[in-house]
């Protein structure tokens, strides 16, 4: 019953969750080494081991996350995968956090100024994704 | 010249305007209200009768639907309607003369899980029990009934088995329109095209006729047969309806040979396919999720049945697309039609046909017809009155559409 | 010269040709017979290519090796054979302004439109680019040379030009027969049309056998010819405008002008391609059909392969005349150009299935998996009997990573829980937990799960597998109604959740390294480590037996599986799967929300009252309750039992032979030695002894198995 397994693209990554007020999370300094995703206004993803210091608000949900797997992207890659993959247009500005489906998987793209990008998607979706974007990836080797 | 063109009905319309009184007005020429013109003649010698409609006749969902007819519903009061009206279906040929194209073809409705297989399961025994004949079949026999199936579901769906519900079939929904038509004006029904209802007419709390660019025209019993816009109408006599109406798109290939014999629906897919008489592959899903009153079609939904119908039948990959539509289905908190009293004297309703109107209209017209002509609902239709939902006695049929 | 294979025989056709060129090239029509306007508009020239049929072939270049076959004579051609689809490409890409059509108008539109700093794309089909429809995004689906690209443009321009008219005359369906442009096209390929008469609405008559010999005109006269050129005005190519009605297009040039109307057409085909003559129109008319689209319903006229391109003035002619009314032609419905299902499927995905971190470990272990509410999910290891006793008399580990999971924290989250459950919250302790309905405003069962109280102001609440993604959107879309002052945190899918189940639970938890005074009691909770991983254990019961629910991060779901795997194993430990599940939790009586509830399940139905508190002063779906608890309840849902084997799921309930309800959990009891059931009944006429698959079965009180509950609080 389960698809063929394919090679892994997607690491699991291992980060923090934090939920919180938006200026508690305007206000926060997160640590140097992780990568900050503003999932939205309530919501950042820490990227990293160091757990991030409790922002300004004393209802803040602190949590590990080990849910996500992420692929850094080549400029080139990210072309790639939006075209044939993505239906909704990319925004034009950069930085920037795209969230959809992305080969009918609800994805995240985190669009960097270099034209690169971190793909993140549900550990629990992963293999899904990976089957459907690796003929794309192929292409692009 | 094809044997596509109509040459044997016809269409007697009377002549000149609405009178200004009837005994029945109908608003909606469609199948409902066609059809419940027709045994208003034919059953009980009511042919003071006038039909309106704001557009041609057959023009709302009649003429946009995916003809199935079929009786393989969830509740045992459903079965019985639904399988009443599929008979009546088997016999509308011999009774009016008219060739309405009613082809028996048998619906397969697929399982590709162990809780799908449960489903189908349950609808097989349910509808044994309340005289539709349906079996549980595995792959094999689905296999020999349809040939063109890929068993493997593409490798991500397989099948698991299916309910086969014998006496599915499938009519041309225009003729089904035109044949009560014909009927109704043959014995003296007034039919008016393009006289859109505009307003009720109220003497007090009861309603005594309808408004129309033509005049008022009074009746002693108004019937919304309005397919759409039916909360627009029961709204004019303060009547509030647990009804939302959504699209249901669907589309046609071109025209093949005649080799895709069944009807085949999809629990977990959620689509179903047949070929029409005319060699056509008619595909359809699920309505819109959002309420809407659009009939436009979208790229998605194509996209979606053409991906859900290959994954099945591999063949129609080839097949190219000809045309889709959308209509536009009343569908009520239950999932059952909504029929009878309003709660306002002088008016009644046939709504909540969702994606299940085509299907129900000999039935319905029939027992509507009879509601109107003796004041008491029959027992086939009592348990579908607008007074279930504050008798907390609501018909709940997940099995009502082949949509979810 | 390259070859095609056309009908079988190979056929020349030079560079650049169209399948229809290389056709006309050989000396024969690509079709057999009807006008040709070579620009796509019509279907007089449509064929199988490479197996595919309906292909129009004058928009489809000749490669070596193509196969040609003629549709079947007086018959539809077969759907063919059952190989799944080539991968079709699809590419996705954005414009600021489509501009569809490289005419003068075309070329004008996008050049202005460029001037205006927008991004433009020209699309022309005679460039490889055949656009399919206009969609709603809007979005213009086109087909290319490589692949199907879906284009999602700000702005649309129309400047697709006219169609040139066809005849409607007797002979109209021989070969021979051209459209201006088209005897241009051909001539300029190469190819000798012969002996060439142009002629415009002077004609009267076609004359010839299969081919063309001559033309008969209005004057009387006759002229012998090869080809028939045709010069009958033409028609604007609006159909894509008329496509997608909420979309703004622009339609400059040609395409804008208004529909002239043709003279009414006195005989010969009027739709060539359903083959309807004025002849069968006048039929209908006759027959009380009189207005546009009830000609085309009782005709089928305008719904062919040309979609009414080629037809409708004549047809908008022949109402005109007839009823002396202009009719507006008939709406335009997608698709403009065929696109095969293959085409139109590419790309697109129709599910995803999500795994539990434990899926590798449920395959290794001989699993099979089923779909269960979008994952994939073990039904059985091999034998559910085996499964269902470890759970009754040692110990089972279930995965049940699915179960919807959730964190609120905030200053008004008591408040919340109030509104969005049935029964109390404020009086559950820190460490304490509860069951609990989710009902939604008709007060009918939505889901079920637990509230666990993890300080005073956050909880975890925790939601059935399948209903998990409604439940959040549920949550969330209340919280931001009521505009109350809670954080939501979904960790369904970051969380694991193992299930240790059966008399040895306790056991299997103090060898994991649980003390005897860390193990929370029944319904309560708490943190810690289970065999080194970092758990939040939950005391709750669904199999009947003790039960230590341990939801964890994801990244250690493999580690404390395998350890307790190992740890158990001396306690005769196996996995069970949902089949032993389903079994062990029907002997406790717990339903499954859409399995044993139907929509309108409210509490009482299923015999919950006791979870509903009707005097909290508010929560989602009171008013409903309030109002339905004076009304009398129509069906209820009840335990049987009778002697197996037990009978399918879905098997009707009998009562003196009426049929007053159905089995909705159906189970041969290992325990009883006999099946236990719960199903649905009428209320009345109510019976003791009822009928299910033709035997004998007995209402039963509910749970059949420990209904102290003893077994799940030791």
């Amino acid at each position: 019953m389960p698809a063929a397994e394919i090679v892994s693209t997607l690491e699991i990554l291992r980060g923090w969750r934090i939920i919180a007020d938006p200026s508690a999370l305007d206000s926060a300094t997160w640590p140097a080494t992780s990568r900050v995703v503003r999932i939205s206004p309530d919501d950042v993803y820490v990227i990293g081991s160091v757990e991030p210091a409790v922002p300004a608000d004393p209802y803040a949900i602190i949590t590990p996350e080990m849910g996500f797997a992420g692929v850094g992207l080549s400029p080139a890659e990210v072309t790639a995968i939006a075209q044939e993959h993505i239906e909704w247009p990319l925004p034009s500005m950069r930085p920037a956090l795209a969230q959809g489906q992305i080969a009918g998987v609800p994805a995240k793209l985190e669009l960097h100024v270099d034209g690169s990008a971190l793909l993140l998607v549900a550990c629990a979706a992963r293999h899904e994704l990976e089957a459907r974007i690796a003929r794309t990836l192929a292409g692009c080797a | 010249m094809n044997e596509f063109v109509e040459t044997l009905l016809d269409l007697p319309w009377q002549v000149g305007d609405p009178k200004p009184a009837y005994d029945v007005v109908i608003i909606g020429a469609g199948g409902h209200g066609l059809a419940t013109a027709y045994y208003l003649a034919t059953r009980h010698g009511i042919t003071n009768v006038c039909v309106l409609d704001a557009n041609y006749i057959g023009s709302g969902n009649s003429g946009r639907n995916t003809t199935i007819i079929r009786s393989n519903y969830g509740i045992p009061e459903s079965v019985a309607f639904y399988q009443h009206s599929l008979e009546m279906y088997q016999q509308l040929e011999a009774e009016t003369g008219s060739w309405i194209m009613h082809s028996t073809k048998g619906q397969i409705w697929l399982a590709h899980s162990v809780s799908t297989a449960r489903t189908e399961r349950t609808r097989a025994l349910m509808n044994e029990a309340c005289g539709a004949k349906t079996d549980y079949i595995g792959p094999e026999e689905i296999k020999r009934l349809c040939p063109q199936i890929d068993l493997t579901g593409g490798g991500r769906y397989p099948v698991q088995g299916a309910s086969y519900h014998h006496e599915g079939a499938t009519a041309r929904h225009d003729r089904v329109v035109w044949t009560y038509a014909q009927g109704a004006l043959r014995n003296g029904v007034h039919v008016f095209q393009h006289t859109p209802v505009t307003g009720l007419l109220k003497d007090g709390d009861r309603v005594t006729g309808v408004q129309t660019p033509k005049g008022n025209i009074s009746a002693g019993v108004v019937l919304s047969a309005v397919g759409g816009h039916v909360s627009t109408v029961a709204g004019w006599a303060g009547v509030r309806l647990p009804i939302r109406t959504h699209a249901l798109q669907a589309f046609v290939t071109n025209a093949y040979a005649q080799e895709f014999a069944p009807i085949v629906s999809s629990n977990d897919l959620v689509f179903y396919i047949s070929q029409t008489p005319r060699g056509q592959m008619l595909i359809g899903a699920e309505y819109d999720r959002q309420a809407s009153y659009r009939t436009s079609t979208s790229y998605s939904y194509l996209q979606a049945c053409s991906a859900k119908a290959t994954t099945l039948f591999p063949f129609l990959s080839k097949l190219r697309i000809l045309r889709s539509w959308a209509g536009i289905c009343d569908v009520s908190t239950d999932f059952s039609p909504i029929l009878g009293h309003t709660g306002v004297d002088g008016l009644m309703i046939s709504t909540g046909w969702g994606t299940w109107g085509f299907k129900a209209i000999p039935a319905a017209g029939e027992q509507l017809a009879e509601l109107i002509a003796t004041g008491t609902a029959p027992p086939l239709i009592a348990p579908f009155g607008l007074d279930r939902f504050a008798k907390e006695a609501a018909m709940a049929d997940p099995s009502s559409a082949g949509t979810r | 010269m390259s070859r095609v294979v056309y009908d079988g025989a190979p056929i020349e056709y030079a560079q650049g040709d169209s399948l229809a060129l290389a056709a006309l090239r050989s000396g024969q029509h690509p079709a057999r017979g009807g006008t040709l306007c070579l620009a796509g508009d019509c279907g007089n020239c449509v064929a199988i290519v490479d197996g595919t049929p309906w292909v129009r072939t004058c928009q489809t270049t000749a490669r070596a090796g193509t196969v040609v076959k003629r549709h079947p004579n007086g018959s539809h051609p077969s759907p063919g054979g059952a190989e799944h689809h080539a991968h079709v490409a699809v590419r996705h890409r954005s414009a600021d302004h489509v501009v569809i059509g490289s005419g003068d108008s075309g070329v004008t539109a996008a050049a202005a439109a460029r001037a205006a700093g927008d991004d433009v794309l020209v699309l022309d089909a005679g460039d490889g680019n055949e656009v399919i429809g206009v969609f709603d995004g809007p979005t213009i689906v086109v087909r290319t040379t490589d692949g199907v690209h879906q284009i999602h443009a700000h702005h649309i321009t129309l400047a697709t030009g006219a169609a040139e008219l066809h005849p409607v005359v007797p002979g109209n369906t021989l070969a021979g027969l051209y459209t201006a442009k088209a005897a241009a096209a051909v001539r300029g390929a190469g190819i000798d049309l012969g002996r060439t008469v142009t002629v415009g609405a002077e004609l009267v008559a076609i004359r010839g056998e299969g081919t063309v010999s001559s033309v008969e005109l209005a004057d009387g006269t006759t002229h012998e010819c090869d080809s028939v050129i045709f010069d009958l005005g033409s028609a604007p190519r609006d159909v894509l405008a008329r496509m997608a009605p909420m979309v703004p297009v622009t339609v400059v040039g040609p395409a804008a002008a208004a529909h002239a109307l043709p003279p009414c057409p006195k005989a010969g085909v009027l739709c060539s391609c359903g083959k309807i003559t004025v002849e069968d129109l006048d039929g209908v008319w006759a027959k009380g059909f009189q207005e546009l689209e009830l000609v085309k319903r009782s005709s089928l006229v305008g719904v062919g392969t040309c979609q009414g391109g080629m037809c409708m003035p004549h047809l908008r002619a022949f109402v005109a005349d007839r009823s002396g009314t202009v009719p507006e032609p008939f709406t335009a419905r997608p698709a403009a150009r065929q696109l095969t299902l293959g085409e139109v499927a590419a790309g697109y995905h129709i599910d995803t299935f999500r795994r539990s971190p434990l899926h590798q470990e449920h395959l290794a272990l001989g699993a099979t998996l089923d779909k269960f509410g979008g994952w994939f999910r073990p039904w059985n290891y091999g034998d559910a009997v085996a499964e269902y006793w470890a759970v009754r008399e040692a110990v089972s580990l279930g995965d049940v990573s699915t179960l919807g999971k959730m964190i609120v924290s905030g200053p008004d989250v008591v408040e919340v829980l109030e509104r969005l459950y049935p029964n109390h919250v404020h009086d559950i302790k820190v460490g304490r937990s509860r069951y609990v309905l989710i009902l939604n405003e008709r007060g009918h069962i939505l889901d079920d799960g637990m509230i666990l109280r993890d300080a005073e102001d956050r909880f975890t609440l925790t939601f059935t597998s399948g209903g998990a993604s409604t439940a959040e959107m549920w949550v969330r879309d209340w919280i931001e109604t009521w505009g109350l002052r809670v954080h939501v945190l979904d960790r369904t899918v970051s969380h694991g959740a193992i299930n240790v189940t059966g008399p040895l639970a306790v056991e299997l938890m103090r060898r994991a390294g649980v003390s005897d005074d860390d193990r929370p009691k029944f319904l309560q909770h708490r943190r810690g480590e289970v065999a080194g991983i970092p758990c939040h254990i939950m005391r709750l019961s669904f199999t009947g037996e003790a039960s230590f629910e341990l939801h964890h991060q994801i990244d250690g779901s493999v580690a404390l599986w395998n350890e307790l795997m190992e740890l158990g194993r001396p306690l005769g430990i196996k996995p069970h799967g949902l089949q032993a599940l389903f079994g062990l939790r029907t002997e406790k009586g717990h339903i499954i929300v859409g399995q044993d509830t139907e929509l309108d399940s409210s509490p009482r139905r299923v015999n919950m009252d006791w979870a509903v508190k009707l005097d909290k002063p508010w929560f989602v779906g009171r008013d409903a309750l309030l109002r339905t608890a004076a009304l009398p309840d129509e069906r209820r849902l009840f335990g049987f039992t009778m002697e197996g084997p037990a009978p399918y799921e879905g098997s009707v309930i009998r009562v003196r032979g009426e049929v007053v309800g159905h089995v909705t959990s159906s189970w041969d009891s290992p325990l009883f030695g006999k099946a236990v059931l719960m199903g649905w009944q009428k209320r009345l006429p109510h019976a003791d002894v009822v009928e299910i698959d033709g035997r004998e079965a007995h209402v039963s009180p509910v749970p059949f198995y420990d209904p102290e509950g003893a077994r799940a609080r030791s």
